[in-house]
Order: C-alpha cells, then structure tokens, then sequence
C-alpha cells in the first residue's frame, strides 16, 4: 500500500514534473513562434511606414513640413492624445501642439513644459523665458469640468530629437493620459523616424552643398561678376569678381543692405530692388561709376524661376566695360574728325564743279557738262554720308544732347506725311495715317523724331512699288508706339539682324530717287535709343516691312518731371558736374480759368515758357512745360548760380506781367534745388524746388 | 510565490541564504556545482538566478555560463543577480560585460539582502510591463566604489557601467544622435569645471575614456569620480527628460 502510494506519488510527481518540463520546452517554442511572427508582422508594418515616410520625406527639405508628416505617419501606429513640435533656429523657436482628442488646458500645458524642459536641458538654451517663441495649439474640443482638468494628467510621454549634423534641430513630444501607453516597439518606429528623417535630410543636403559648391566654384572662377539675391532681397550668391567691380574686398561677405547701398551711391537704387524689378524678365543697362576712377559698368538682370515658374530671384552680371567703350569712342572720334576734315576739301571741290558748270569760267560742252554733273551728283552724294556719319558719331558718341520738349505726336506726324504726300501719289501708292481720337504727347526733341519718320517712311517709298504706305502711333500701357509700314519688297529673315547696323542695304534697286547712304537706320536706332524707346521690325520678304520704334510715356505731370531731371543728373554725373533746377509755377490756375478767358491765359502761359526758354542764361539748359509749371534745367550751375538765374527769371516774368497789367491777376511761385547738395534723386530735388508751390 | 535559483560553491553559506529566504514569499533551490545550473534551469522556470560568485578558481566558467545563458534565447528573459564582494572592481566589471541584470554586494546582513532582493523583483515586476529601469541607486553605489579604488579600476570600471548599465539600456529607446548630442552638451557643462571630460569619446555606441586618461595624469582620482559622477547623473537628467519610459530607481 505505501509503496503503491509511493510510487503513484512518484508517477505523479514525475508526470508532474514532465509536464512542467514539457510546459518549460515547449512553452517557449510556441511562444517563440508566435514572436517571431509578431515580429515579423511589426517589422513589415515598420518598414511600409518607414518607406511611406521616408518617400515623403526625401521631397521636402522644410523641416516645419517634414515635422507635419511625421506626425502624420505617429498618428497611424501610436495612439496619443497630444503631440507637440517645437523647431528652432539661431533666432526663435516655433512651437506647434496638435491634440487629436479633446484635452484640458493643463494638459496642454504640462506637455509644453515637458517639451521645453529637455529642449533647455540639451541644448542650454531657456525656451521658457529667454528665447523668442511663437506658438501654434491645433486642438479638438476641450474638456468641460474643472474637476475632470484636474485629473488630466501627463502620465506617458516621450520625447523625439530631429537632429543635423550632430545638432538638435528640434524636437517632437508624443503624450497620452493613459499609464504606459507607448510600448517599446512604439518608441522604436518613432526613433527610426525620427532619426531616418534626420538622414535623408542630411543626405540631401550633403547633395545639394556639393551641387552648390561646384556651382559656386565655377561661378567663384568667372571673370564677370555675378549676384543673386533672392524674393527677400537676400545676397544668394556674389562672386569675387562681382565685389571687386562694386568696390567691396572679394574675401568678405557683402550683406543685402551693403549691397542695396552700393548700388544707392551708383544711383542705380532701382536696378536690383526686390520691390521695383521683379516683375521685369530682362533688363540691360550701362552704369557710369566715379569710384575709384570713372568707368562703365554693363549690368545685364534677369529673373531665375524654377521648373514651375516660381521666381527665386534676380541674377545680375556685371562687366567693366571702360576699355571697350573707350575704343568705341576713339573709334567714333576718328570718323568724327576725318569726316569733318573730308568737308571743306569736298565742298572746295564741289564749289569748283558748280562754278564750270554754271559756265562762269569759260563756255563747256555737253559731254563735259554730263561728265561734270556727274561728279557733282556723286560729290553731293559723298557729302551726305559724311554729314550722316557725323550724325551717327555724334550720336554714339553720347555727344548729342536731346532739346527735349513736350512734343504732340499726332501733329507732328501729320506734319511729315503731308511733305511725303506728292512722292507717293507720284509712284501711285496710298499713304495711309492711322491715328487715335485723343492727343499723344510725348517728351522728346520733336527734330530728331521727325528725322527718325523721315527715314523710315524714304526707305518705305524707296522699296515699294505698289501697294500702301501706313504711318500709325498708339499709345499703350508705358509707352507710344509708332509704326512705319509698307507693302514693299520686305526682307529676309536672316538680314532682319543688320539691318539697323551701319553701311546696310539690302535688295537695293535702282531707282531715279537718290542713292541711300546706309545710314539712315542707323541714325534712327540711335536717335531712339537716345530717347530710351526701342526700335524693330518685323518683315515677311516679298510682303513688305513693318518699322516700330516706341518712346517711353510719361502720364503725369510729376514723371515727366522726374524723367527730365534724372536726365539732367545722368548728364551731371558724366560730366563731373552740379545742376540745378529752377520751378515755375503759376498759382491756382482753376481760379485764373474763371477770372480770365481762355485766350490772353493760354497765350500768357506759352509767353512765359517761351520767355523761360529764350531768356534762358545758355544753350543745352532744357525748360519742360506741363500744366501749369515749368522747370528749367541748367547745366554745370551751383546753388550760388541757381539763385542769380532764379532772380533774374523772377525780374523779367514780373516785369512781363506788369505790362500786360496781369499783376494782380496770376500769381507766380518760384522754386530752386541743385544736385548733389540738395539731394541725389529726381524725386528729393523736385520736392525741395517745388516747396512752397503746391 | 518566487521561484530562485542559487548557485554558490559554499555549502554552509546556500544554508544561511535557505534560511533567509524561508517564508511564503520565496521558495528556494540551491546547489553547490555550477554544472548543474544548466540543466536546473532546463528543468523547471525560475523567476530569478542568484551566483554566488567570490570564487576564484570557478570565476571564469560562471562568467562563461552568465554569457552563455544571456545568448541563449529560451534562457535570456532569467534575470541574474550576481553575488560579489565590492571591493572586487575586476570581477564586478566582468560580470557586467557578461550581461548580468543586478548585484548584492557582499558584505551585506540579512536586512539589506532582502530589501536589495525585494528591489530586485519589483525591477522584474516593471520590466514585464515594458519599462527600462535605471538602477540608479546601484549605479552610484558602484561609481563611490570606483572612488574608493585605484586609478586603473576607476577607468576599467567607468566605461563599463556606463557603456553596459546605462547607454545599452536607453539606446534602443532615445537613438544614437541624441546620445552624441547629449555627451556634447554635457562636454561642455561639465568640462567648464573638469577640462578632462571634454575628452569623452563616443563609438560604435560606447564611450571610450582612453583620451581622458591620457590628459588627465595629474588629476587625483577622487576628483575624476567627482567629475563622472556629474558627468553621469547629468546624462540620466537629460535622459528623464526624454520619456516616461525609462525609469530611475533612487531607492
């Protein structure tokens, strides 16, 4: 009995035991099993989430987006009630709280001192009282009892560093109310996030600064100067060379404001403004510069946009120019010299031809007078290229100073067609005039537009034999446009280039008319030029030309005035110079309309700016009449200067209307400024001279 | 009821131990031949090993059977709590490589051993629910150990319990960038008063304290502990920071 006891006590002990054995052994091989799979399944969903992050990711360099993602990507796998990011640069940090379950304001607040706590902790900067910090709170709903806040508790958290190059960048806070809401694994996916957000960021940007750094040592190497701001007016990029030409030392960083300022005293403040010049996609300009020794400087601007067309910024290339530009003038001041030099001997000779063939010295016979004309035709032909040439040195030159004047183009081309009137009707062609109901005017020297209509519509004539001739002008947006156009023979694409070029003539044919120099476009381009316009054409060969050329429009009274003083200045600075300029303006004109008629006030008017214009000191100074003011402009005239000139104008305009017992009636308001004393800008003199005025 | 495994050559002192842990809250095996470990283990499920370890003749092949059991995936959920005498810096160290989770260090009466056990079982009883713990109190028991020992045993002993006891534990939680960042913040505070801690280098997930050694000749080691001792607490600091996860032990 007891040792059946026994051994049934040892059987069960034994299966006892053998059971607990096989539970030992085979307990963890299910259980071993079973994480495996757990495993495996964890590590799939961590890397399909990993690779979805990750993909986004790699698109955005933006760590506040990259931030908003990640936080996307948490929200799949970590159940939270609060998550919070607080970014920070050198200045301050931006703090976003986003909670994805009603929560009470305590909370919210706990889990930004959590966050604060070991961004100050790491980092030793205080967010809490020193550092700037804006802050954003995304929530839903808030819980309603106060006892319900008092029970809000932070009771799991943790927080998640996004690091670059080995520095915190920011950090993320993931909270829950619940006890041990996050599990390892949670934790783990969240770090890998994290951290491969951190990576790709430092991939790419190791990418992007070797990009950046062949670019810029190409663009370090370049002999032009190069400068980049961006949308903000930040420098971007500024090449050595491009300090050097500004005057800054090549191995220093040139800030936006030094360079805004450079650019100031180069009076060229609106060239490269990210307020005044994005909008343009091209500009090209030449810039005279004084210091350290007088120059010229070709800036060529333009706007870089990306692949969708967002603009970035402005590029500008700089390049001095004076060497060039002063062969270009040696080489103008050769034709100019020569062909002065070639006049007296010509006109000698022709005098010489004109005196045989008026028989003066002597009866000749009609072989000799055909042989004689001859000559003289071709002598008069020589004369007018080299007074062409002297025209267009002159021009290039920069010598020809424009006697601007507010000129109305609708007259003025009127005016030219009517003299062109009888040699088309000879050839039997219409001349056509296209021209709007309201006036245009323009401020430019109304003899050299003239000579620009000349030329164009003479070549007009001279290539067309049937057909129509149109003269037309427009005003548009900023500027006058006026058309030449004809049914003539046209001309090939590829001449379209050269045709404003010297000594050009294509399709030449013989006509009874006289023989062109080749200049006359020539001449025109640069008289339109002179007046800041542009000139083209567009020509289909065999279906006549179309010759544009536009002049800048001027719509108030106040840009007229700036442009014609920019002008004086841009002439003062070439010349090493002051200028000053005098306003004139007659006193309440509205009241003057009802007190005299409208004859003796508009003839007054025209009286007092002529009388500005002929009593003016010397030639070269410019009076521009708008309304009812005037400015005259003086060269090479300082603030000393400008007060005799001004007292005089006063005498004589006193004494005009006390003649004409006008004196009680209008009432005349005088002004003064000079350039630079008074100011470096069109707008600061105008101001000074017109105090007292409006 | 706890399940313990005991291993200890001395048959007397596994007596004292049965006697201790006599009572309702523990049941205890001993056994004085360490070749039996293995298979006690194999035999039945234990909630915790205790090794006797101040054996100098067997020491090797019980640190060889610490790693063993660690490597072994049906064994390495066992925590073992390794019995050593504490001025023993070289021995506390290996068994610290070899992966063992805690330490009663001898000489101890039967007050502090059983505390140090309840501790111990109430760090089990939180690891199950997924937290890390940091032993701290054990942490700075072993540094003012090293305080008490020789230059040599100070940077032996240091990186280890840094290395095992605190970055392995906390690595997997808080990611290696951060880590390199917070060694550098703590660089710079604490290398204000202690040059030489500046000299703290970190990698593959150690740290390495050859270059603290070399420029720090001169410098007595009470004031090295002093400084790591900071240079320590000031990591778990910013650590505590960073998640409810990891939790500290003061006790």
């Amino acid at each position: 009995m007891k040792n059946t006891k026994v051994t049934s006590n040892i059987i069960k002990y034994l299966d006892e035991d053998r059971l607990e054995y096989l539970n030992i052994r085979g307990k963890p091989l299910t259980k071993n099993i079973k994480k495996t799979n757990q495993e495996l399944q964890r590590k799939l969903d961590e890397l399909s989430l990993l690779y979805e992050s990750s993909k986004e990711i790699s698109y955005t360099l933006d760590y506040q987006e990259l931030v908003s993602i990640i936080m996307d990507s948490l929200y799949k796998v970590v159940d939270y009630q609060v998550c919070a990011s607080l970014l920070f640069g050198e200045e301050e940090g931006k703090l976003n709280i986003r909670a994805t379950h009603p929560v009470s304001e305590l909370f919210i607040q706990e889990v930004k001192s959590k966050l604060l706590e070991s961004v100050t902790y790491i980092t030793g900067r205080n967010f809490f009282i020193e550092e700037k910090l804006s802050m954003r709170i995304e929530r839903k709903g808030k819980v309603q009892s106060e006892e319900g806040e008092h029970k809000e508790k932070v009771r799991s958290f943790f927080n998640v560093p996004l690091t670059f190059q080995d520095k915190l960048v920011g950090m993320i806070n993931v909270s829950s109310l619940k006890e041990n809401a996050f599990s390892d694994d949670d934790i783990r996916i969240i770090y890998a996030m994290a951290n491969q957000a951190s990576m790709a960021i430092e991939r790419l940007m190791t990418i992007i600064s070797t990009e950046k750094s062949k670019m810029e040592a190409m663009v370090r190497s370049m002999v032009e100067g190069v400068i980049m701001i961006d949308t903000q007016g930040e420098v971007v990029i500024m090449n050595p060379a491009a300090k050097k030409l500004l005057g800054f030392n090549p191995d220093k960083q040139v800030t936006s404001q030094q360079l805004a300022q450079s650019f100031q005293e180069l009076r060229e403040d609106k060239l490269f403004n990210k307020e005044t010049h994005f909008t343009e996609e091209e500009v090209s300009k030449e810039i005279y510069f004084t210091k350290p020794k007088p120059g010229i400087l070709y800036t060529a601007r333009s706007l870089v946009k990306n692949t969708k067309g967002e603009k970035l910024g402005l590029v500008m290339t700089i390049r001095d120019i004076t060497a060039e530009k002063k062969v270009d003038r040696m080489k103008t001041e050769f034709i100019s010299t020569v062909s002065h030099e070639l006049r007296t001997p010509l006109s000698i000779t022709r005098e010489g031809i004109s005196l045989v063939l008026d028989k003066i010295p002597g009866k000749i016979n009609k072989k000799q007078d055909k042989i004689l004309s001859m000559a003289k035709n071709n002598i008069d032909r020589l004369a007018r290229i080299i007074s062409s040439l002297l025209d267009i040195s002159k021009i290039e030159s920069g010598k020809v100073e424009l006697k601007r004047g507010l000129v109305n183009i609708k007259r003025l081309i009127e005016q030219v067609a009517s003299s062109f009137e009888p040699k088309t009707k000879e050839k039997g062609l219409e001349l056509k005039i296209s021209l709007p109901q309201e006036e245009i005017e323009a401020y430019a020297e109304d003899d050299k537009i003239i000579e620009v209509f000349i030329n164009l519509l003479g070549n007009a004539l001279k290539f067309t034999e049937k057909g129509y001739i149109e003269v037309s002008a427009k005003e548009l947006e900023n500027e006058i446009e006026c058309t030449v156009k004809d049914t003539g023979i046209g001309l090939a694409t590829d001449d379209l280039p050269r045709v404003f070029g010297k000594f050009q003539q294509f399709g030449r044919v013989d006509s009874e008319g006289e023989k062109g120099t080749g200049l006359g476009l020539s001449i025109s381009k640069g008289i339109v030029e002179a007046h800041h316009g542009k000139i083209w054409v567009e020509s289909t060969l065999g279906r006549g030309s179309k010759f544009i050329f536009t002049l800048p429009k001027y719509t108030t009274c106040k840009e007229l005035f700036y442009a014609c003083i920019n002008n004086g200045i841009q002439k003062a600075i070439k010349m090493n110079s002051k200028m000053s300029l005098i306003t004139v303006a007659v006193f309440e004109l509205d009241q003057l309309k009802k007190k005299l008629s409208q004859h003796i006030l508009d003839s007054t008017l025209k009286d007092i700016e002529e009388m500005l214009r002929n009593n003016n000191c010397r030639t070269g100074d410019v009076v521009v009449n708008k309304n009812n003011q005037n400015i005259v402009l003086l060269n090479n005239c300082d603030q000393k200067n400008v007060l005799k000139v001004e007292g005089r104008i006063k005498k004589t305009l006193d004494g005009y209307l006390k003649d004409r017992n006008l004196t009680s009636k209008i009432k005349l308001g005088f002004g003064s400024a000079t350039y630079p004393d008074d100011g470096l800008y069109a707008e600061k003199l105008f101001n000074k001279a017109s105090k007292g005025l409006m | 009821m706890k399940k313990i495994l005991l291993f200890g050559q001395d048959k007397e002192q596994n007596q004292v131990f049965s006697e201790w842990l006599k009572g309702e809250k523990y049941q205890i095996v001993t056994t004085e031949n360490f070749e039996q470990v293995f298979p006690f283990l194999s035999l039945k499920k234990y909630d915790v090993l205790i090794v006797d370890i101040d054996f100098p003749e067997i020491m090797e092949h019980i640190l060889d059977l610490c790693r063993r059991l660690k490597k072994d995936q049906k064994f390495s959920e066992i925590p073992i709590t390794v019995v050593a005498y504490k001025k023993n810096n070289k021995l506390i160290a290996s068994a610290i490589e070899a992966g063992v989770d805690n330490f009663i260090l001898k000489p101890f009466e039967t007050k502090s051993f059983l505390n140090r056990l309840d501790t111990i079982f109430e760090h089990i009883e939180l690891k199950s629910k997924g937290k890390k713990i940091l032993d701290l109190n054990f942490i700075s028991y072993l540094i003012n150990l090293t305080g008490e020992a020789n230059r040599e045993d100070f940077f032996e002993l240091f990186p280890v319990i840094f290395n095992r006891l605190i970055i392995d534990k906390v690595m997997g939680i808080i990611g290696k960038p951060i880590i390199v960042i917070m060694l550098k913040r703590l660089g710079d505070i604490i290398g204000e008063d202690y040059k030489f801690v500046k000299e703290v280098r970190f990698e593959n997930g150690k740290i390495f304290l050859d270059k603290v050694d070399k420029v720090s000749q001169e410098v007595p080691v009470e004031k090295l502990v002093i400084a790591f001792r900071d240079y320590l607490h000031g990591f778990l600091q910013i650590v505590l920071t960073l998640t409810s996860n990891i939790l500290m032990d003061r006790k």
